[in-house]
């Protein structure tokens, strides 16, 4: 049985409506093992958030585009299973924490997912404490999402992909809108997620947190992968042709 | 958003009434029978749809500038006067006609707002559900009461935004384009994120 977590083999993808020789994703083949903590990296608009949300099936199910290759998750080809049967697999968050809370309370939030897989309301209670617990919201169980703060807001998002359980987590600029105590705070629940044995993969721009945190850093351009290796790449001088900061 | 801001929106409010406690259902069955009788009463007397649903709105401690900070209700009055004082060949008979029409209308408003105001989205869907409504059609509504706050905040950032670029304040068709837009580009969104947290709706 493969020690990988995600597979993808060949990958290329156009949105619909996109001229034709623009590809947002072009012959991408990569293979993420079980417990890494993988950091995408590269430019605005270069596709990273195009292969993250290949992973569970959102393009090219409800995406649409001309898409080509195979992805797998666990072993399991992604494009046999519909997006709400991946997300026993895979955990999205959202670079917006707004456009993923629609609940009146974090409870709910959390419990959505659950109830939706037939979780006793036992197992939700419990699943509710502890993932709020983990991210730091502890008794904001009642409180209304949209009555938080942009970094409580992320960290609750964060709690629901604790809670559903699943082994890959897929995060999308996870701080892109927070303050550096809260992305610290949002970087450390991850390294304590990869710790207990989880998959990640996590589009960023911020070089010094994926260097801390991060096993792995992939940087795409143009729709392809230009580099590949451990989070010392971003020491290196060749990063800067592709946006991002270099580390001292 | 602070809890002020949160709290000032046409969503649940919590307090402590007889109402907040009735049970949804019930609730549902009352809206649907009050608007029904009222619809079917002589016009004078239907005009008492407005303060049964004030008495309604005072029992259930829900603050009474919640309704004067609705400008849109003065609209929901005014129009069925004007239409009447228009229609009718008197004028002390349209004047009185508008006015029990208005009365009406502002009524049957408030009633339908004390329901989203005094009932839990969970409480309605349940409620929707025990009614055999379909089970897409219950999520829908939940939803779309949840979408009443966001489009009251994308008004105002919307506003906002314009102003601070020299906007005209009162300009509400220039606020038009930029909210549709932000409601369909905050649906689809929202669809992708209920479709990778498990929801499918065809298994509804």
């Amino acid at each position: 049985m493969s020690d990988n977590t995600v597979e993808l083999t060949d990958v290329s993808f156009s949105y619909a409506g996109a001229p034709a020789r623009s590809r947002a994703l072009d012959g991408v083949s990569l293979e993420i093992k079980r417990g890494e903590f993988v950091a995408l990296m590269g430019r605005t608009g270069c596709g990273k958030t195009t292969l993250l949300l290949t992973l569970n099936g959102v393009i090219p199910k409800t995406i649409g585009g001309a898409f080509a290759g195979q992805v797998r998750v666990f072993g399991e080809d992604v494009a046999g299973r519909s997006v709400a049967q991946m997300s026993e697999r895979v955990a999205f968050v959202f670079q917006d924490a707004n456009d993923q809370l629609f609940c009146e309370t974090a409870r709910e939030e959390i419990a959505f997912g659950l109830r939706l897989r037939g979780a006793s309301e036992n197992e939700i209670s419990k699943r509710v404490s502890e993932s709020l617990g983990r991210v730091g919201l502890r008794g904001f169980e009642e409180r209304d999402p949209f009555s938080l703060s942009q970094g409580q807001k992320q960290k609750l998002c964060l709690a629901t992909a604790i809670a559903s359980g699943a082994p890959l987590v897929a995060l999308d600029e996870p701080i892109a809108s927070l303050d550096y105590e809260n992305a610290k705070h949002v970087y450390e629940i991850l390294s304590a997620l990869k710790r207990s044995g989880k998959t990640i993969v996590a589009v960023e721009h911020d070089a010094e947190f994926a260097a801390k945190h991060t096993d792995r850093v992939i940087v795409i351009e143009d729709g392809a992968i230009a580099e590949d290796g451990g989070a010392s790449l971003l020491k290196s001088k060749r990063v800067e042709r592709y946006g991002i900061k270099r580390l001292k | 958003m602070n809890d002020a801001e949160v709290n000032s929106m046409l969503k649940y409010f919590p307090a402590q009434s007889l109402l907040h406690s009735l049970d949804a259902r019930a609730k549902i069955i009352a809206l649907i029978a009050l608007t029904a009788l009222f619809v079917f009463l002589p016009l004078a007397y239907s005009a008492l749809a407005l303060p049964f649903a004030l008495a309604l709105w005072v029992t259930s401690r829900i603050p009474l500038r919640k309704i004067l900070e609705q400008k849109f209700l003065l609209l929901v009055a005014l129009a069925p006067f004007v239409f009447r004082l228009a229609y009718e060949k008197s004028f002390y008979v349209g004047a009185l006609a508008g006015a029990f029409n208005a009365c009406y209308a502002l009524g049957i408003i408030l009633l339908a707002e004390l329901f989203v105001f005094t009932t839990r989205n969970a409480d309605a869907r349940r409620a929707l559900l025990f009614f055999r409504v379909p089970k897409r059609v219950a999520f829908e509504f939940a939803l779309a009461l949840q979408a009443l706050p966001l489009l009251q905040e994308k008004v105002l950032r919307v506003r906002i935004a314009q102003q601070s670029r020299g906007g005209r304040t009162r300009d509400s068709f220039a606020l038009l384009n930029p909210v549709l837009h932000g409601i369909f580009l905050r649906a689809r969104k929202l669809a992708i994120a209920l479709e990778s947290r498990g929801f499918d709706a065809e298994r509804l």
